[in-house]
């Protein structure tokens, strides 16, 4: 049985912020009296990673991700609940063997010294961590293999690509070998080869290294091909942990059916009778979703409804929509299957999902 | 003991890199260097034209003025480059966070990024002093006769309370920086309580008596005017012992409010700027 490397208990976090008043008046009213606001980051979350998992941590912005994953490394401390590694260490309390064990990365900050070159960071890394020369060499040259950038170890990061510097970045995360690696967006800006490389280097560090790793992305190539169980928080709740294969049946049980109406008559009559049919999850086209209030024709965008629909049912609803409505209400019609990002911002939305009977997944309600 | 060896070694190295790290800046150094030897310039004179001034004053002789001019540099060289503000901006944005979760104390790290910024500022001045003994006067056979033998095991004890309650209150106000958005109002407090007890700009035995009483339970006085005076002979050896003494219990205080307001802010430290 794999052992739970990582237990989080009832975690928490609440910061204590300020509000303040527009304007002039405003921040002189708030420079004698403050009104504090609580902002629960973290709500009450329990979950259990085991060694050798590949976790991906989703959310939308301000969803309090960043900020769970502060408290499982040990960075922040909870207000309350606790967060347990290898069967014995308080995070909160960071012990030195514990953060040995562990290695981090955040896709917006340095831990390499910029005006130095990548391999005095690497150096002073072997003797924090006291790696034997032998083995410091061994890994680094491994690595390094691994990205092919042997040539750029002696150039100051400042000097280096973004890509380049979050290779380094990498490098320097795992040349102590962690048991557990915790990646906030490490794939942040990156270019299409440069992140396919960094996912490489994550499945191998997981695979080969039995690294267990810890991501935060918003990139959902970074999910799908890395992750094999996800945690989604939206608004500070937990609302689905479970394998990435229930997320995906989703995507593969529905089908996105866009249409794009003539003129606002037309789209409000649309929007009608697909409510009206069975099985139908509008996405977006309600007037509230309507962006700006330009005219249709300067707006195209402003006239498309988009829907899920059952991938049994897609031949039905489509028959029927065409049969109720009259050809010059519709312009264009086109059906696809979801992408795993529509149904992850549907889940966002709803901020629950049902899982799969047969996957072992759980389900929080979520804030909504 | 084996964690104190690789903690020993890592010190090393990260030292070694923050002197690297000083060197990388050759060109705004060396236009700092010449700048602050002009405001050294003005002091110095000033403080020359005030001790001569003062009948109840004894002549400083030219040896005195090296020395201040040493010592007040590797002060000068702690404030602009050294804790407060690094700190504090590590704490407030975020740059902190990578040093948490390593096993290598951040403070230490700290110290020694500021002990690195202060010997790589006093090696550029030192050309300035070998031109101060090529081109003053007498200076090497004064200073050569300023030193007085049975008091030389007083110098290194001077400078180095000196030095360390200077780190010390720098880290202390840095550190403020876990509950205030910004640390440059204490900052600057310290900074003009700095210029007027600290002996920094004019020297402090010019003070009123009942002035230098006051200065004397401040901090400011052991990080430049103790030591100062130690180096210039003007402490007699009862003095000398006594102020010695409240050195190490303002060290030693410094040191606990540090530790104390570490082990608190540390628990409150959100990681702003992740």
């Amino acid at each position: 049985m794999t052992e739970t490397i990582i237990h989080v208990k009832n975690l928490v976090k609440t910061y204590q912020t300020f509000k303040k008043q527009p304007g002039l008046a405003g921040a002189i009213k708030s420079f004698f009296i403050r009104e504090p606001v609580a902002v629960h980051a973290i709500k009450a979350t329990s979950f259990e990673i085991k060694r050798g998992e590949f976790i991906g941590l989703l959310g939308p912005n301000g969803a309090g991700k960043t900020t769970m994953l502060k408290m499982m490394t040990g960075l922040i401390p909870p207000t309350s609940g606790t967060s347990t590694t290898f069967g014995r260490f308080d995070t909160s309390r960071r012990p030195r063997e514990y953060l040995r064990k562990i290695g981090m990365v955040m896709g917006q900050r340095n831990q390499l010294h910029p005006d130095l070159p990548a391999l005095d960071s690497f150096r002073l890394s072997q003797a924090i961590y006291d790696i034997p020369q032998t083995q410091f060499e061994a890994r680094l040259n491994r690595c390094l293999d691994l990205f092919q950038i042997h040539s750029k170890l002696n150039i100051p990061v400042r000097k280096l690509s973004l890509g380049e510097r979050m290779k380094m970045e990498l490098i320097l995360a795992i040349l102590h070998e962690p048991e557990i690696l915790f990646l906030d967006e490490p794939t942040i800006g990156l270019d299409f080869s440069a992140a396919r490389q960094i996912r490489t280097f994550l499945a191998e560090a997981n695979s080969k290294f039995k690294i267990t790793i810890v991501l935060t992305s918003h990139y959902t190539k970074d999910i799908e091909e890395l992750c094999r169980r996800v945690i989604l928080i939206n608004h500070g709740s937990l609302i689905y942990d479970g394998p990435l294969d229930g997320v995906d049946e989703r995507v593969q049980g529905e089908r996105q059916v866009v249409v794009t109406a003539s003129d606002p008559k037309s789209q409000a009559e649309i929007l009608n009778v697909i409510k009206s049919l069975d099985g139908v999850t509008v996405v977006n086209g309600e007037p509230s979703d309507q962006k700006n209030n330009l005219p249709a024709l300067e707006h195209a965008e402003n006239l498309t409804i988009t829907f899920a629909v059952p991938a049994r049912l897609v031949g039905e609803t489509t028959k029927k929509l065409l049969n109720t409505l009259a050809a010059s209400d519709i312009r264009d019609l086109t059906i696809s299957e979801r992408s795993i990002e529509d149904v992850f911002s549907e889940i966002y939305n709803r901020a629950e999902v049902s899982p799969p009977a047969n996957l072992n997944s759980t389900i929080i309600g979520g804030s909504k | 003991m084996a964690d104190i060896r690789v903690l020993i070694r890592a010190s090393a190295v990260h030292f070694g890199q923050c002197l690297q790290a000083a060197l990388m800046y050759r060109s705004a150094l060396a236009i700092f260097v010449v700048s602050e030897a002009f405001a050294y310039a003005g002091i110095i004179a000033f403080w020359y034209g005030a001790a001569n001034s003062n009948p109840n004053q004894a002549f400083y002789k030219p040896m005195a003025l090296v020395l201040y001019f040493c010592l007040v540099s590797f002060h000068h060289g702690i404030q602009h480059h050294a804790s407060s503000r690094d700190i504090g901006s590590d704490i407030r944005l975020g740059k902190l966070s990578y040093s948490i979760v390593r096993p290598f104390p951040f403070l230490l790290q700290a110290g020694l990024r500021s002990v690195a910024f202060t010997l790589t500022y006093s090696l550029l001045l030192a050309p300035l002093v070998v031109a101060a003994f090529i081109f003053v006067p007498d200076l090497w056979t004064t200073f050569c006769a300023g030193i007085l033998p049975g008091a030389v095991w007083q110098y290194p004890v001077a400078a180095a309370i000196g030095l360390t309650a200077g780190w010390l209150v720098r880290m202390v106000i840095g550190v403020l920086a876990f509950d205030m958005a910004q640390i440059w109002g204490p900052d600057t407090c310290f900074i003009a309580l700095y210029y007027a007890a600290s002996g920094s700009v004019f020297p402090v035995d010019l003070l009123p008596v009942w002035a230098l009483g006051i200065v004397k339970w401040t901090p400011m006085y052991y990080m430049v005017g103790f030591p100062v005076l130690t180096l210039m002979g003007r402490l007699n050896p009862v003095q000398f012992q006594t102020e010695a003494l409240q050195g190490c219990v303002v060290v030693t205080l410094t040191f606990v409010i540090l530790a104390l307001m570490w082990r608190r802010g540390i628990k409150v430290f959100e990681a702003i700027g992740i």
